[in-house]
């Protein structure tokens, strides 16, 4: 186990590799933050000390080099327009994209699990027609599009909510909304197909012949068993949720990673731009191994070697 | 008389085409005739302007700008409203879903391109190939996908080419995944076995005997594939790092509308609906392409249909 966990580590280096060397050269054609940061009138000679000063003078290769070997060091250098840390700032910007992924990911739970089940218990009923529906409804309506008509309908017009900002329940419930769409829908069917194929099993026949009461056989024989594709969908769902809704911050002013990016690109802070993708990337590697962990926590067969 | 008892004994045996069962589901029928529908009226928005079922998507009327569906200016009947230069909705969403659905099917024929030769090169040849083909869909895959589309974007210039390449690559991945597993598994079966014991060609047994087995999976996985696309071109553009005035997307049509929200809910809202509507479409098709591949959902419509 150790050993698997180990190599999936290395196999994940790649990744970062990969990902350092294409986020680098790209953002080094963004544009010209030492343009972007002198005013209009600043002359030729103002402008060359800036690149100086800023580094930017050197060949591309030197810089890079420069910039993988701080890395190693585990510096990841400067906000340009903020002078702390880029990483600092990223971390700093953590826990609003995290708190509003944990709360979209428990409440489309809360409304997906229970939908899905009772869909699976009577295929081809009303109730299965229209859970379907909505949720591939889900699946398909744009997100600002509805955190849009939200803000209009359930801020605008009833003030219930908080258009935008970051702090409360009360800033927290319409992008958690917004998003909880896509995911209660995609959710919601996968919940569904793999309650149906438990319920087909041998051993539920079993359980029933044992004259076990429904509920146990449904929770304790069904559900467990039915858990290891949730639980791939749900490890899905979470690095799609922390990869932040770019959109969604934007619109929310949410003061999260995906917003600190899209700043960090108009402003060409290429130090900021790359720390928080390789941010990203590591905590998308993350939750990928803890998903395999519980796998074969979840189910004996699995053993990785 | 006697001679036509065979044919109604079995009904159930008989076999029922594609075209029966699409004919005989209400939702998957009524989505493959919205397509259509939004196809064909953005493939003749020009001609529709010249015959004046439509109004001109680019004249502008500063007296009737952001009014209400319904509205009549002296441009004609703005049946879904005007825009914030008073041109008609309409006629823009129109002309919008021409580089919407444009864009999505440009994209979607790409990726998969990639992807499937990709995917059957992998899991045909197997061995270093496969290895080397398999870890680069692996290291891919642990990309944030959206943050990496806005910064290439933005590098490259936003324009409709770029937002096509940019989507391309960053979404063949799955469908790479897909073709190989299941070209594993035909690999394995008899019919190609066979086909190699008589000596066929290796690019024979791919395209002649692997390939076309590989449709029905693809074309469920595209057509989920192409309602993502859709949201994702959407998305960009609403960010402003997608399709660029003049030209209108949805995505981009929105994004303009934003502002006069509180006043004229029609420029949001039927933008929107366009996506979510087209989007639901191609789900829903997706949906009804793979119970139609389920042998035992064709065997149930197969009696029923024929009970009728």
């Amino acid at each position: 186990m150790a050993q698997y966990v180990l190599r999936r580590l290395v196999q994940s280096l790649f990744v970062l590799a990969g990902l350092t060397i294409v986020v680098f050269f790209v953002t080094r054609q963004i544009g010209d933050v030492a343009r972007l940061m002198l005013p209009i009138d600043a002359t030729e000679q103002q402008y060359l000390e800036m690149r100086q000063a800023l580094g930017l003078n050197e060949p591309l290769l030197m810089q890079f080099g420069r910039y993988v070997l701080d890395l190693l060091r585990g510096d990841f250098g400067m906000s340009i327009w903020q002078n702390v840390p880029a990483m600092d700032l990223v971390v700093s910007r953590f826990p609003a994209t995290a708190l509003l992924a944990f709360a979209t990911l428990i409440f489309s739970l809360a409304v997906a699990l229970p939908v899905g089940i009772a869909a699976a218990l009577k295929p081809g009923s009303i109730f299965d027609r229209i859970a379907t529906v909505v949720s591939i409804f889900g699946l398909s309506v744009p997100t600002f599009w509805l955190a849009l008509l939200m803000i209009t309908v359930l801020s605008v017009q009833l003030g219930w909510f908080r258009t935008s900002g970051y702090g409360g329940l009360e800033y927290l419930v319409l992008p958690m909304l917004a998003i909880s769409a896509q995911s209660i829908g995609r959710l919601a069917q996968v919940v569904k197909t793999a309650m149906l194929d438990v319920l087909n099993a041998q051993y539920l026949v079993t359980a029933r012949s044992k004259g076990l009461f429904e509920h146990v056989i449904l929770i304790r024989h069904g559900l467990r068993n039915a858990l290891l594709p949730i639980v791939t969908i749900i490890g899905d769902e979470l690095i799609g949720l922390l990869n932040g809704s770019v959109v969604i911050e934007v619109i929310f002013g949410w003061p999260g990673i995906g917003k600190l990016t899209i700043d960090a690109i108009e402003r060409r802070d290429f130090a900021v731009i790359q720390a928080s993708v390789l941010f990203v990337a590591i905590t998308v590697i993350v939750v990928n191994l803890v998903v395999d962990l519980i796998y074969a926590w979840l189910d004996p067969r699995i053993r990785y070697s | 008389m006697s001679l036509a008892a065979p044919a109604t004994t079995r009904p159930s045996r008989r076999r029922i085409s594609n075209w029966d069962m699409l004919l005989h589901d209400p939702v998957a029928l009524i989505a493959v005739i919205f397509l259509v529908l939004v196809s064909l009226a953005a493939i003749f928005a020009d001609q529709l302007v010249q015959t004046g079922l439509l109004l001109d998507p680019v004249a502008q009327n500063l007296l009737g700008r952001n009014k209400p569906p319904l509205f009549e200016s002296r441009l004609g009947l703005h049946l879904l409203g005007t825009d914030q230069l008073g041109r008609d909705l309409l006629a823009r969403l129109l002309f919008g879903a021409r580089i919407s659905l444009g864009v999505g099917v440009v994209t979607i024929v790409i990726s998969s391109l990639i992807g499937v030769t990709l995917g059957l090169v992998a899991g045909y040849r197997g061995g270093r190939v496969d290895d080397l083909i398999m870890r680069l869909v692996d290291i891919q895959m642990g990309f944030p996908q959206m943050l990496l589309a806005l910064i290439i974007i933005y590098a490259a210039g936003p324009s409709v080419t770029n937002l096509v390449l940019v989507l391309a690559l960053t979404r063949w991945m799955a469908i790479a995944r897909v073709t190989r597993a299941t070209t594993l598994s035909l690999g394995q079966t008899l019919f190609v076995e066979a086909a190699r014991s008589l000596g066929a060609s290796h690019l024979r047994i791919v395209l002649l005997h692997i390939l076309p087995n590989l449709t029905s999976t693809l074309l469920i996985l595209i057509s989920l594939e192409f309602g993502r696309v859709m949201l994702s071109e959407a998305g960009l553009s609403f960010l402003g790092m997608g399709i660029q005035p003049p030209n209108a997307s949805w995505g981009l049509m929105l994004a303009q509308g934003r502002s006069y929200i509180g006043t004229a809910w029609w420029l949001v809202t039927f933008p929107g609906m366009a996506i979510a509507l087209t989007t639901l479409a191609t789900n829903l098709l997706a949906g009804w392409a793979r119970s139609v591949n389920d042998p035992v959902y064709r065997k149930r419509m197969a009696a029923r249909i024929a009970r009728r």
